[in-house]
C-alpha cells in the first residue's frame, strides 16, 4: 500500500480488513507494511482492527478435526502400486503408437484430393518429338489408317488414294539417289 | 531428495509408495476441512477427500513436474468435487444442507464452544458457494490471495470482493449472539 492521503490508506486499510481479517500474516505482502505503519499512528486504524479481530475469534471457533485413520488407510490403500504403474506405463506405450497410426491414417482418408488433369485433355497435350520430326512430310496415312476390313494386318493393305506416304517417298528418295 | 508436492507426485505415478504416505499426510486433512467447511457435512467431507484422492491417484503417472502448482491443482478439484456433489443435492427434494438456525439463545444463557462452533458453522454454510469458498480457502486453508483467486479462476479483485462480502454476512448473522459467544467462546 502506497503512502498516500490519511483518508485513501484508512479506506485501503478498512477494505483490507474487511477482507482479510485482522492477522497481518493473511494480508498482501505488498501492502503489509504500509498497513502496519498506518496501525501505529491511527486510532481509528485500530478500532477497525479490533472489529476484525472479533470476526477472526470467531470463525476460529469452529475446530477443524484430523482425519480418521480409516480414511487414510481407505485413500492409500487405492494408491498407485509399482504393478498398477508398469500396467500404465505399458498402455501409454502401447497407446502412443496406436494414437499416431489413427492420426495418419485419419489424414489420409480426409485430406483434400490434389488437383490433376484429366486423362484426355493429358493425352490431347502430349506431342512426341517424332511428330515434330515428321511433321514437313504430312500425315503418314499408313500409319494411322486402321486395318480393319484389310486382309493383311500386319503389312497394312488399303488402297488410299492420297498422296506417297512419307515412309515411301523417303525410301523411293533413297532409291533414286 | 525433492520432496516437494511436485516430485512426490511424479514418484507416486511410478509407484513409490512413501511418496503416496507423504501426500495423504500432508493433504488429507487439509482436503477433508476444506471440503467439510465447503458442505457442512462431515461424511460428505470425507466422500469428497476419497473421491479427490482417486483423481489424484489416477493423475499421479501423467504428472510432469512444472505442469502445475500441485496445491493450486488439488483445490481446484476439491473445489469442483465440493460444487457438483452441491449441485446435485440442490437437485433432490430433501437435502441435508446446513439448516438455518434461529437467532440463537439468549444471551443470558450460557454458551459452550460448541455451540460457538455451531453458530458460526451455520453463519458459514448460509453464504453463497463462492464466498463461502473464498472465505474457507484464505481463512481457514491460509492460502495467499492469489492463489485462492487461481483456484477459484477469478481475479484477485474479485476475491477481495467475495471475501468482503462474506465475511461482512457472517458478522451480521451473528451480531444478535456475538457478544455472549465471544464472551463465552
Amino acid at each position: 500500500m502506497a503512502d498516500y492521503g490519511q483518508t485513501d490508506a484508512l479506506a485501503r486499510l478498512e477494505h483490507l480488513l474487511a477482507a482479510y481479517g485482522a492477522t497481518p500474516a493473511r494480508w498482501p505482502t505488498a501492502e503489509r507494511d504500509a498497513a502496519l505503519r498506518l496501525l501505529e499512528r491511527s486510532a481509528a486504524a485500530r478500532a477497525l482492527r479490533d472489529e476484525a479481530a472479533e470476526l477472526d475469534r470467531l470463525l476460529d471457533a469452529v475446530p477443524s478435526d484430523p482425519p480418521s485413520a480409516a480414511l487414510a488407510r481407505r485413500v492409500l490403500a487405492a494408491a498407485p502400486t509399482r504393478r498398477v504403474a508398469r500396467v500404465w506405463r505399458r498402455t501409454l506405450a502401447a497407446a502412443v503408437p496406436l494414437a499416431a497410426a489413427a492420426a495418419v491414417a485419419l489424414w489420409l482418408t480426409t485430406r483434400e484430393p490434389v488437383p490433376t488433369a484429366p486423362t484426355s485433355l493429358a493425352l490431347g497435350e502430349y506431342t512426341s518429338p517424332t511428330d515434330v520430326l515428321l511433321e514437313p512430310y504430312g500425315p503418314d496415312v499408313y500409319a494411322t489408317v486402321p486395318s480393319i476390313g484389310c486382309a493383311d494386318s500386319v503389312l497394312g493393305c488399303p488402297d488410299v488414294p492420297t498422296a506417297e506416304p512419307y515412309s515411301e517417298r523417303r525410301a523411293s528418295g533413297r532409291a533414286r539417289a | 531428495m525433492d520432496d516437494s508436492d511436485e516430485a512426490l507426485m511424479v514418484r507416486a505415478g511410478i509407484g513409490d509408495r512413501s511418496a503416496c504416505q507423504l501426500l495423504v499426510q500432508r493433504h488429507l486433512g487439509r482436503i477433508v476441512g476444506f471440503a467439510h467447511r465447503t458442505l457442512g457435512s462431515r461424511s460428505d467431507a470425507e466422500d469428497v477427500a476419497q473421491d479427490v484422492f482417486l483423481r489424484l491417484w489416477a493423475s499421479a503417472p501423467r504428472w510432469k513436474v512444472g505442469s502445475a502448482r500441485f496445491s493450486t491443482w488439488l483445490y481446484r478439484v476439491a473445489m469442483n468435487v465440493c460444487l457438483d456433489r452441491l449441485a446435485k443435492k440442490r437437485e433432490l427434494p430433501d437435502t441435508d444442507v446446513p439448516e438455518p438456525i434461529d437467532d440463537g439463545p439468549e444471551p443470558s444463557v450460557a454458551v459452550h464452544a460448541s455451540e460457538v462452533a455451531r453458530h458460526v458453522t451455520a453463519a458459514v454454510a448460509a453464504l453463497p458457494d463462492a464466498q463461502r469458498i473464498a472465505v474457507t480457502l484464505c481463512h481457514y486453508q491460509g492460502l495467499r490471495n492469489v492463489e485462492a483467486a487461481d483456484v477459484m479462476g477469478v481475479s484477485v479483485e474479485a476475491l477481495e470482493s467475495l471475501l468482503a462480502r462474506g465475511r461482512r454476512a457472517i458478522r451480521a448473522r451473528l451480531r444478535p449472539v456475538a457478544g455472549a459467544l465471544l464472551g463465552n467462546g
